[in-house]
């Protein structure tokens, strides 16, 4: 069946349509939350604000709002679950960060994790640039790489050698960082503690025994889930079970 | 049809506004006692406006500020301004909120009139007994200049939420809240209060009847549920932690003050006022009496006290003309206290003599108006003595824009720690719809790897071009190598086998060729008729030599074509 040309203009017309009511809503509901924030109505605002996220709006600043909407309603650990996920996209960002250190000076439990220093040296891109950043260099370099050797196999030319050299030792720079960040999900789940209080079992079971208990805020490894439950570590060597629905994932 | 379907998106992508722009006036109650204050609201649809509250003459008029919200409904958005206020009302009776005018883009809205009926006798309710709020003035009847203590009395019984104190207009004076708060507990009427003191230095600039407004305080007090029987737990569980009680705001007003600035009399003759008033003292020194003409000394002299010092100008020094005077920066030591201004100010002068001998510095006056005995107190200095020894050399006058620099004292550095904790605020640009997120692992890999074709490409490319190259090369390698030995073993079959390859790559063509494709072969290749002609002896030569048996001139051939061979190639 032919498609006229009339039906097509049409077509993209409803389109476009949509496409604006739907970016217009998500403005309305933006500037609600903010003004549901000024006036002080922070569970409403971060609602708001939970809406856009769900809508798959990938975004750092939207995730420090978040965070600051559930820190005014003094609900720690989803604050400092958001800012955690606003520091993967925007770890520059200063007004997080002190939002961030003064969020986790509220939290009771004391961390226990070693540093790694040596890590923090060799990835030291991600704690200035944000993870698309980093990708987006990788692949400007590689391409450059690539283009520079093959045009220095046809014609020879100094530059392209030149050029081809400091894209490799560029990308030689940053490439492990951003497979470094692709592969964090895959070996290692950080979560938050959500609850004001949770107890941690021996077993996936409540009748388990209670091995130590963690409080709002306090950030663990997520190491394995199973019916319903979430085997996690805290510090060096506290490991137990709890309930999937107690934690945030980053 | 499409041009039916562009209305549609028009109307669709574009907000409806609501027709117009209108106001409307609402308060909490139109019942009310005197003392008790009334919420007025002015909402404002469809924009905002200026609110001209001057015509209130019957109430005394609090704003509470201004909240935005937009509602949407259907298509169509709306925003709703609402401004707040608290009036208390001035007298009893029946009192009127008159229309309030509202500019908004050029025109001007009213809102309707709003009655308040106010009654004489406080009920029990307007105010809380629990909850007391007093302001007070010391001195009651200052003189201009005089510095008072106004002080903010909040006696609470009861627990409240979220006070917050809206300070009065101090119209007439220069007002400074006084660091730190007096806390304690007092007694009245057999109820214990915890008492706040919140202080103020104020500090009358005009003589006359002044007045300073009520102060606010607004609370939220937990609704008491008078109706059950009060029980040994209320106090465990009326904690605001297990109880779940309501709230009800709250206001309360102290009572306005009227104060009588005094003019200060007039100073006495022959002084000069220096427009202190407290209690002062005034000290000079020298340091360094005895020196040579040319030299320099200083002259400080100390104004001390509790009051305006920081007002103090400097005094004027009456000193003899072989003294020139070079003025330094005047140094403070001012602390604020709870009773007002204390401490001293410091002018410095640096002396320099011009000519020898013994020099008198004559007192310096001041005179300043003690407010507690309501008159002028005068002091002066001692008088210094200064010698100057002549010069030696006659030593050059210091330049005249040169001061003798005091010593100044390191600037302590102090470490800057966080007064209180808060965080940050939001984000509100409309960046934070965009979405950022990183690619995943399968585009970035597919994205890493896309220029790997066009890198193959060139390489494959600058192969085929170098093999055309080399296999040519190779030959000729080979040719060359096959002369050698030919000329070496003189082996004239080898020699012909190399003059025929020689000729077939520079022609292109296959190695059977008659004398005459031979000569046009190379020809075609851009060799001149002598050369292809010499060519073909020399290959007939070796034929006959090969074929015949002439054996002469042997050397001579191959040095032909060896010379044949290497133009060829």
């Amino acid at each position: 069946m032919l498609i006229s040309k009339k039906n097509i203009i049409i077509l993209v017309l409803l389109g476009f349509t949509s496409l604006v009511i739907a970016a217009q809503s998500d403005i309305k509901s933006f500037m609600q939350a903010v003004s549901l924030y000024q006036d002080q109505k922070y569970q409403q605002s971060a609602l708001e604000f939970e809406s856009l996220a769900s809508k798959n709006i990938v975004n750092g600043d939207l995730y420090y709002n978040l965070g600051n909407a559930y820190l005014k309603n003094e609900n720690l650990g989803r604050a400092i679950l958001w800012y955690e996920r606003a520091l993967r996209l925007t770890p520059n960002n200063p007004s997080l960060r002190f939002n961030l250190e003064y969020a986790r000076s509220l939290t009771t439990d004391k961390a226990e994790y070693k540093a790694w220093p040596l890590l923090n040296v060799i990835f030291f891109w991600q704690n200035i640039f944000s993870s698309r950043t980093i990708q987006l260099s990788c692949l400007t370099f590689n391409a450059i790489l690539w283009i520079s050797f093959g045009l220095n196999f046809i014609w020879r030319q100094r530059l392209s050698r030149i050029t081809g050299r400091i894209s490799l030792i560029l990308l030689i720079t940053i490439l492990p960082t951003a497979i470094y960040q692709l592969s964090l999900p895959f070996f290692s789940h950080a979560a938050i503690i959500l609850p004001e209080q949770v107890s941690v079992y021996s077993g996936r079971t409540e009748k388990a025994t209670k091995l130590f208990n963690l409080h709002s805020g306090a950030k663990v490894l997520l190491q394995n889930q199973k019916d319903g439950f979430a085997k996690i570590k805290f510090g060096e060597n506290k490991v137990g079970w709890l309930p999937v629905k107690d934690i945030g994932i980053i | 049809m499409i041009k039916k379907i562009l209305f549609i998106c028009i109307v669709i992508l574009v907000p409806v506004q609501a027709l117009g722009f209108d106001v409307t006036a609402s308060v909490d109650r139109n019942q009310i006692s005197l003392g008790q204050p009334v919420h007025l609201k002015i909402i404002m649809n469809n924009g905002e406006g200026d609110i001209n509250i001057a015509p209130i003459k019957d109430f005394d008029v609090h704003s509470q500020g201004e909240s935005t919200s937009i509602t949407m409904s259907g298509s169509s958005i709306q925003k709703i301004c609402t401004a707040n206020y608290i009036l208390f009302p001035k007298n009893s009776g029946q009192l009127i909120i008159p229309a309030l005018a509202v500019k908004h883009a050029g025109q001007t809205v009213y809102t309707q009139p709003i009655i308040i009926n106010v009654t004489k006798t406080s009920n029990k309710q307007s105010q809380s007994s629990d909850i007391l709020f007093q302001a007070s003035l010391q001195p009651q009847k200052p003189f201009i200049g005089q510095e008072c203590i106004y002080t903010l009395k909040v006696m609470l019984a009861t627990r409240v939420h979220q006070a917050q104190i809206g300070e009065p207009e101090f119209a007439g004076f220069t007002a400074q809240e006084l660091p730190g708060r007096n806390k304690y507990d007092q007694r009245v009427a057999g109820k214990l209060f915890a008492v706040t003191e919140i202080k103020y230095l104020l500090t009358p600039i005009k003589n006359g009847q002044l007045s300073i407004g009520p102060a606010t305080l607004n609370c939220q007090i937990p609704l008491a549920s008078s109706n059950r029987p009060r029980s040994m737990f209320d106090n465990f569980f009326n904690d605001s932690f297990f109880s779940s009680s309501r709230l009800e705001t709250k206001v309360f007003q102290t009572n306005p003050l009227e104060i009588n600035v005094q003019p200060l009399p007039a100073s006495p003759a022959g002084t000069i006022f220096s427009g202190l008033v407290g209690q002062f003292g005034i000290s000079s020194s020298l340091s360094n009496n005895r020196l040579t003409e040319g030299d320099s000394t200083t002259l400080t002299v100390t104004i001390s006290g509790q009051g305006n010092i920081m007002d103090a100008a400097p005094p004027k020094l009456d000193l003899p003309k072989q003294i020139k005077v070079y003025a330094d920066s005047p140094r403070e030591d001012i602390k604020l206290q709870a009773e007002g201004h204390k401490g001293s100010k410091n002018f410095a002068f640096a002396l320099v003599p011009t000519a020898a001998g013994k020099l008198v510095l004559p007192a310096v006056n001041l005179t300043w108006f003690d407010p507690d005995l309501k008159q002028f107190r005068s002091q002066a200095t001692k008088s210094l003595q200064l010698e100057v020894l002549p010069a030696l050399n006659k030593p050059a006058m210091p330049a005249l824009n040169q001061t003798e620099k005091t010593t100044s004292k390191p600037v302590s550095k102090q470490q800057v720690d966080f007064i209180h904790k808060d965080i940050l605020p939001l984000n509100e640009n409309l960046d934070c719809l965009q979405n950022r997120s990183s690619l995943p692992w399968s585009l970035f890999a597919l994205f890493l790897i896309s220029p790997l074709p066009f890198f193959i490409f060139c390489l494959v490319w600058a192969k085929l071009r170098n093999s055309e190259t080399s296999q040519t090369r190779k030959i000729k390698l080979e040719i060359q190598k096959e002369l050698q030995k030919a000329d070496k073993q003189k082996d004239l079959h080898l020699l012909r086998n190399t003059l025929t390859k020689a000729i077939s790559l520079k022609t292109g063509l296959s190695a059977n060729l008659t004398e005459k494709e031979i000569i046009i072969a190379l020809q075609k290749q851009g060799m001149n008729t002598d050369f292809c002609q010499q060519t073909v002896n020399t290959i007939q030569q070796v034929d006959n030599m090969l074929f015949g048996q002439e054996k002469n001139n042997l050397d001579e051939i191959y040095k032909n074509s060896q010379k044949i061979i290497k133009r060829l190639i």
